[in-house]
């Protein structure tokens, strides 16, 4: 379970600011993240996976406070349990799909090296990427890379998953896919999905819809 | 952190970009290589050099530079100086300083050079026969094992004489030898020459030399004139190109073989005091021909060349660091247009260390794969400075 409590955050010599009193999401649930854009969905995705630390309050994950983690030990924390996807896939290039599917475990993950490979394969499997295996990510198209995406993203089986924009690069017929794809490992794994989008024709697929409006943010004081 | 993964995912990277990694590696190797393959030549061939130089302890030569005398009788390298005569060789010899061994190294063969010696230079070098025989009689010669493996040649083949001019028809005469035997190797220039008695180099060098008997009346169309018992042919006679059992007896000298050439004389002194003497007995103005230390010629040549080899080498360190400072800059260009790839693996969980050792581990995989290469091709030079330092002295 995500739960976040008063926390404060600011960039450093920057005027953007964002506060949220509260926030939580339980497992198993799909929660839609809405808003237009700077309203600090990524920031929060950011503060949420323990990339960004808040300045005040608290985050927590099934009990680890995210927000106390130093950065080798929060570095750690979302290697082996939280799964990240971005609007812009962020495969390696030089990497093969199973080699940018198992990247976690490459950059250190400690595994089972032969449940992960098979987890991972049964994935791609199950995503229809399965005939690339062995294919780099510049032979395939903007779905396909982004089911790639996913794919690593679940190949560790992370107590949350964390998607920015996912379907933002991708036509209708993909958003649908790559959508039902992650809600459907929230339901079926029991686990925590949080997604931020502005694509407000996907939202009846959510259990529950935050609006970021603009009182999320504030001015921090330049001193 | 997985040491194995991250060099895995370095070892991906720079596959992925052969040529730009390949060049890295190339440049790489040749700055360490330059500099380490001017200092093994260097070295190497001091120390060939000067072990041959250490087994010849004096030579005796014309006056002139010490130098070329030694190179000439040390690497046979083409005589610059004039020819010494066969009389100081009888006078050292009669001095009984040590042994006393003639050197006539003008000639070629199969661009290998033809030593005009006696026996006791084979032991001197320690130099046995390793497939047929020593040279017995006028026309024979043994040759060196490379020539030998480079020509396919075998004992019972003839070698034949290079004319030193082909528009000197009166001068020196090719002269076919017969092979007698192919020399162990002692990987010394020895090896890539051919050697014969001395009187045999007289030959091709004209001053002996065999044809048919004009008392024979089957050669009576080659008489000029005759004058009681002297006989003067015409220049239809036949003159012999290679010396035979049928023939040998014709083979004759004309003038004093005392003052046949020579090109130099190795002296092996029996002792400390015989060197000493031998080297006061050459030493005034008034002597023929001057007595020289090998090793000491050897040694002012090897100072040489590493006097120019130095400056050669700071220039090399030079452009080996022009060089590294500019693979640095292609790693830093590198590692920034990749830097969306490592906050990729920072936001999935890449600790910083992480990072720092994938960058790492991809500058030490091209540093170590370009001092390898250097290595190995260093390792490849100095077994090729051997061969190559003779045909550099020529």
């Amino acid at each position: 379970m995500l739960t976040v409590n008063e926390i404060v955050f600011s960039y450093p010599r920057s005027s953007f600011g964002l506060r949220i009193d509260h926030f939580a999401c339980s497992p198993g649930s799909a929660t839609a993240i809405v808003g237009p854009s700077g309203c600090g969905k990524t920031t929060f995705l950011n503060l949420a996976a323990g990339i960004l630390q808040p300045q005040e309050g608290r985050i927590q994950l099934d009990g680890t406070v995210v927000s106390m983690l130093g950065a080798s030990a929060s570095a750690t924390h979302r290697l082996s349990h939280i799964g990240l996807i971005f609007q812009e896939f962020e495969l390696v290039e030089h990497l093969t799909v199973r080699e940018n599917i198992l990247l976690p475990r490459l950059l250190g993950l400690q595994t089972d090296p032969d449940a992960l490979e098979k987890r991972a394969r049964k994935l791609a499997e199950e995503t229809g990427i399965g005939p690339y295996w062995n294919t780099r990510p510049d032979n395939l198209s903007h779905g396909e890379r982004q089911r790639v995406a996913i794919c690593r993203a679940l190949s560790i089986n992370p107590r949350i998953v964390l998607a920015d924009e996912p379907t933002g690069n991708l036509d209708p017929t993909n958003k649908r896919m790559v959508l039902d794809l992650m809600v459907n490992f929230a339901k079926v794994a029991n686990r925590t999905l949080v997604v931020a989008t502005h694509d407000l024709a996907l939202l009846e697929a959510f259990d529950e819809v935050v609006q970021f409006e603009n009182l999320n943010q504030f001015a921090p004081d330049p001193s | 952190m997985r040491a194995g993964g991250i060099a895995y995912l370095s070892w991906k990277h720079l596959s992925y970009r052969p040529l730009r990694t390949l060049t890295l590696v190339a440049a790489i190797a040749l700055t360490i290589y330059l500099p380490l393959a001017l200092y093994v030549f260097t070295s190497e061939s001091t120390r060939i050099l000067q072990e041959r130089a250490r087994s010849t302890p004096l030579l005796l030569g014309p006056k002139g530079s010490s130098l070329d005398l030694t190179l000439n009788a040390l690497y046979f390298t083409s005589q610059e100086l004039p020819s010494l005569k066969h009389l100081a060789y009888t006078k050292l010899a009669k001095e009984r300083f040590g042994t006393t061994i003639p050197i006539h190294a003008r000639f070629h063969a199969k661009e290998a050079p033809i030593i005009g010696t006696s026996l006791a230079y084979f032991d001197a070098r320690t130099l046995p026969v390793a497939e047929g025989r020593m040279i017995t009689r006028l026309g024979d010669c043994v040759i060196g094992a490379r020539l030998a493996r480079r020509n396919d040649l075998h004992p019972g083949d003839r070698i034949t004489s290079s004319p030193e001019n082909v528009f000197d028809l009166a001068g020196v005469y090719p002269l076919r030898m017969r092979i007698t035997g192919i020399l162990a190797a002692n990987h010394t220039p020895d090896d890539d020459a051919v050697f014969a008695d001395l009187k045999t180099t007289w030959v091709i060098e004209g001053l002996a030399h065999g044809h048919q008997d004009l008392a024979n009346p089957t050669a009576a169309d080659a008489v000029r004139k005759r004058e009681g018992n002297s006989i003067q042919a015409n220049a239809s006679v036949v003159e012999f190109n290679e010396v035979t059992e049928n023939n040998i007896a014709s083979f004759h000298f004309h003038g004093d073989p005392e003052h046949y050439p020579l090109s130099s004389v190795i002296l092996i002194p029996k002792d400390k005091k015989s060197r000493a003497l031998a080297l006061g007995a050459y030493q005034g103005p008034s002597s023929s021909g001057q007595l020289v230390i090998p090793l000491d010629a050897v040694t002012q040549l090897t100072e040489t060349l590493f006097a120019t080899s130095k400056m050669t080498f700071a220039a090399f360190l030079l452009l080996g660091l022009t060089a590294f400072a500019l693979a640095a800059l292609v790693f830093l260009l590198s590692f920034r247009l990749r830097e969306r790839e490592m906050q990729t693996y920072a936001k999935i969980g890449a600790r910083t260390a992480s990072l720092v050792m994938l960058k790492s581990t991809e500058v030490a995989i091209v540093l170590i794969s370009g001092i390898v290469l250097a290595l190995l091709s260093a390792a490849i030079t100095k077994s090729f400075s051997a061969g190559l330092l003779p045909q550099l002295l020529n």
